[in-house]
């Protein structure tokens, strides 16, 4: 059941509470321009973002924003909007949220620092067959322009894509693929620029990609610096949302500067010695999105058994799926091996299943939490896959389902129970045999 | 509902018993010496499997199955349709009867179901799946993906020239066309009986007619298809409210019994085993890449690719076409997108004075349901139907 007293998340990273801040003051700027006349787009994650950061077309991801809906406990208000219009109440809760918002009348009142302001853009990727149509559903309720962008499948699956991606991306796609995407950036760009009204510069976005390989940059050295610090200096409760807020805002002077901050700032806590868990014994891995509805959940097991979660996919994917060298030639190019990639690295096995091995190993992780989708296609990603190459590893997993924004079946009692036990008898239990 | 008059055509008989037995088609051809490539999803470009001289089965799902096999590889928001299916190939049941897989992007759930067959075979080498390719089809409409489905097509014929043992010629590509243009025919004869104003087949026996397809060769199915159009003409009208059946694609006849002893007719329906499976034909005067391309891409939208605006419209067209005068969307458990669709499609189909339902939350069988019998009775009365049986 939602509990509207659950405890808070305890952060202590300066670089967190800036973000936080940061993001409702961009937010407020955001609802000034579309109170100005200005477009204003809503992209899926897995959208280009880039090409709207070159071409200054203010936007807002749907999973981002499905997050601040969740930690501010809107989402049973929109599950129950969406029930009394007729849909189903149980289905994609991370990216039907927006669309129950968008059939609430006191949006403005009520949803979160002011509601959404209404997009008149709306952009997805076919990357589940439920994309295509709840973007359409909300394009419609807010009178924006519906636009879609297709989803390929790799043939060829090369080992340690870590390794390629920064340097030799090339590598990582069959070209056909590649060429595709690169035709369909075109086709968006132009799209754009009949919407908007607006150039789009290919200078512009030499830049931002800049900018982004920059704040990625930093994302590789705090990964790199938790993972070999003695004792982790932060946990997932501040790396998470530092780099998640941060990571929408990539291609910005202020994101590429705020990850910088956000590394000496960590930098500065290993170098004093500084420990987030001082009596840290076990180091868990998270696998999943974020619980958006109770943070708390992942100090649960700091004090009575040493135990920090200081690792997710937030940080570690912009550290080694983001960065992209040599794009200056050929920016779009470039950026089309970014974001085509990205269901290739999160949910396909082996892509996943090897690089979380990886993670694990190197971030010395004795167990592994994995918090697998209740009821969303998009975020299936071979589970079972990736617990065998976990646990063939000798890492040990504790896989359960729960939603990260729905919080009608989360009982926090049971699943630190469930947690409890896992670090008991599969890590503690484990370790004294 | 199966009536006497059909149970009596030798030729009806023959591909209820076809139907009933889907191995059988698959073992006979093995045999013989041939080659078997199961298939998942509805768009799987069986002109290049026939082409390289081939047998296309579709991938049936098997309803005793404890889905142990399935269980144990996929999420829970697997449906249970596709999980059965899955369940047969990890269990080594497809290996015995098939030679090669062919699983086409008709839907997300099998992207996925893909990606895990291709994992199986690298890192569970005793798993006896067999060799697997995918169609990666795009279905968003504009020339660049109709390009980009062309290079698909090429990719796959390549791929059926590799299993066959043999390059394929465009003459056999040529024929293998002419064969399923006239399977797709002789299905529409079929549908068009439904359709008529005094439906002469039955929902049921629609579905086993079109489904015995699945499992025998297309030739061969084209002509006992059209022995019983012809012997259909004269078999007793069919009365009751027109019912359209949208959703999940059915391997049995459970739901269609529902709605026909309940004293409605099944004129039509847009699932996996129904009219976009014979609408449209590939067109043998282009060049082969680009008919194929063309023929998947470009049938009515899919009730799991296409947007909910498509597919309003897309429905309503088709219930118009039926004169049907109920529509019932029964989706299986975890089926989740197009009942995206569903409450835009009943406010439209109101409008033209059609009832619509929802049966949603289904196991697979239906039947298994245990107040689906009831609910559909509910349906079919509030149509203005009777019972019939």
């Amino acid at each position: 059941m939602a509990d509207t007293n659950a405890p808070r998340a305890v952060k202590t990273l300066k670089a967190a509470e800036e973000s936080g801040a940061y993001q409702k003051q961009w937010f407020r700027s955001l609802h000034g321009r579309v109170a100005a006349g200005e477009d204003f787009a809503f992209l899926n994650a897995d959208v280009p973002m880039e090409i709207f950061r070159a071409m200054d077309i203010p936007f807002v991801v749907n999973q981002w924003w499905a997050a601040i809906c969740s930690a501010k406990r809107m989402t049973p208000r929109y599950t129950k909007l969406l029930g009394e219009a007729g849909y189903r109440d149980d289905l994609c809760s991370y990216c039907s949220a927006v669309l129950g918002e968008s059939l609430d009348p006191e949006d403005a009142e009520v949803g979160p620092w002011g509601g959404l302001p209404k997009p008149t853009i709306a952009i997805t990727r076919l990357t589940c067959d439920c994309q295509g149509k709840i973007f359409g559903l909300l394009a419609k309720n807010y009178g924006a322009d519906l636009y879609l962008m297709e989803n390929t499948q790799p043939r060829t699956v090369p080992e340690n894509w870590w390794d390629l991606a920064a340097d030799r991306w090339e590598e990582l796609y069959d070209s056909d693929r590649l060429d595709l995407a690169v035709e369909e950036l075109k086709a968006l760009i132009a799209f754009l620029e009949r919407k908007t009204g607006r150039m789009f510069d290919n200078n512009r976005l030499v830049e931002v990609m800049r900018l982004v390989n920059e704040q990625e940059s930093w994302y590789r050295r705090t990964r790199d610096l938790i993972a070999e610090a003695p004792k982790a200096p932060v946990t997932v409760v501040d790396t998470i949302n530092a780099t998640m807020q941060a990571q929408w805002q990539r291609g910005t002077e202020w994101a590429a500067g705020h990850a910088k901050r956000m590394y000496e700032e960590i930098r500065g806590l290993a170098e004093a010695g500084h420990a987030a868990v001082p009596n840290e014994k076990y180091r868990l891995m998270w696998l999943g999105r974020g619980i958006w509805h109770d943070f708390a959940f992942y100090q649960n097991f700091e004090s009575k058994y040493g135990a920090a979660f200081v690792w997710s996919m937030y940080l570690a994917m912009g550290a080694d799926a983001y960065i992209r060298n040599n794009f200056e030639r050929d920016p779009l190019r470039a950026l089309a091996a970014r974001y085509i990639g990205m269901e290739d690295f999160l949910h396909m096995p082996p892509w996943n299943s090897g690089w979380f091995v990886r993670e694990a190993k190197r971030n010395r992780i004795d167990g592994v939490v994995y918090m697998a989708p209740a009821n969303c296609m998009q975020a299936v990603e071979g589970s079972a896959f990736i617990v065998k190459a976990l646990e063939k590893a000798g890492i040990p997993v504790l896989l359960f389902r729960a939603d990260p924004v729905d919080d009608r079946k989360w009982n926090r009692d049971n699943m630190t129970a469930l947690v409890s036990g896992f670090i008991e008898d599969r890590i503690i239990g484990g370790n004294e045999k | 509902m199966l009536r006497e008059c059909a149970l009596e055509s030798p030729s009806f008989s023959r591909l209820l018993d076809v139907w009933r037995n889907r191995a059988r088609g698959a073992e006979e051809f093995r045999a013989a010496g041939g080659r078997v490539v199961g298939c998942l999803g509805e768009d799987v470009p069986e002109e290049y499997i026939i082409a390289g001289g081939m047998l296309p089965v579709r991938i049936p799902p098997d309803p005793e199955s404890d889905l142990a096999g399935a269980d144990r590889w996929l999420e829970a928001c697997f449906d249970p349709l596709v999980r059965s299916q899955f369940d047969r190939i990890v269990r080594g049941e497809t290996a015995r009867l098939c030679d090669y897989i062919a699983v086409s992007n008709s839907t997300d759930v099998l992207v996925r179901i893909y990606l895990y067959l291709r994992e199986l075979r690298r890192t569970e080498p005793e798993c006896p799946v067999p060799p697997t390719a995918f169609i990666d089809w795009l279905f968003t409409r504009s020339r660049k993906f109709q390009l980009a489905n062309e290079r698909t097509a090429a990719i796959f014929r390549a791929q059926a020239e590799t299993w066959a043992g043999r390059p394929i010629s465009d003459g056999d590509v040529a024929a293998a066309i002419g064969i399923l243009n006239e399977n797709r025919a002789a299905l529409r004869e079929i549908s068009a009986l439904r359709l008529a104003p005094e439906p002469r087949v039955s929902g049921a026996e629609a579905l086993v007619i079109t489904g015995a397809g699945f499992y025998m060769e297309r030739a061969a199915h084209t002509a006992l298809v059209r022995d019983v159009a012809r012997e259909a003409e004269s078999w007793p009208a069919l009365t009751g409210p027109r019912v359209f059946l949208s959703g999940t694609g059915q391997y049995d006849t459970g739901i269609y019994d529902m709605i026909e002893d309940g004293g409605a007719v099944v004129v039509a329906e847009d699932h996996d085993c129904g009219m976009r499976w014979y609408e449209g034909d590939t067109d043998p005067a282009l060049p082969p890449e680009r008919a194929v391309a063309a023929r998947y891409m470009l049938r009515s939208p899919s009730p799991k690719k296409a947007t909910v605006e498509a597919r309003v419209e897309a429905l309503c067209r088709a219930v118009k076409a039926a004169d049907a005068r109920g529509v019932a969307v029964c989706m299986d458990r975890f089926e989740e997108a197009a009942s995206w669709d569903f409450p835009e499609q009943r406010r439209a189909l109101a409008e033209m004075g059609v009832t619509a339902r929802e049966f949603f939350h289904l196991p697979y069988p239906a039947a298994g349901d245990p107040g689906l019998k009831a609910d559909m009775a509910d349906f079919v009365r509030a149509l203005g139907g009777g019972q019939n049986g």
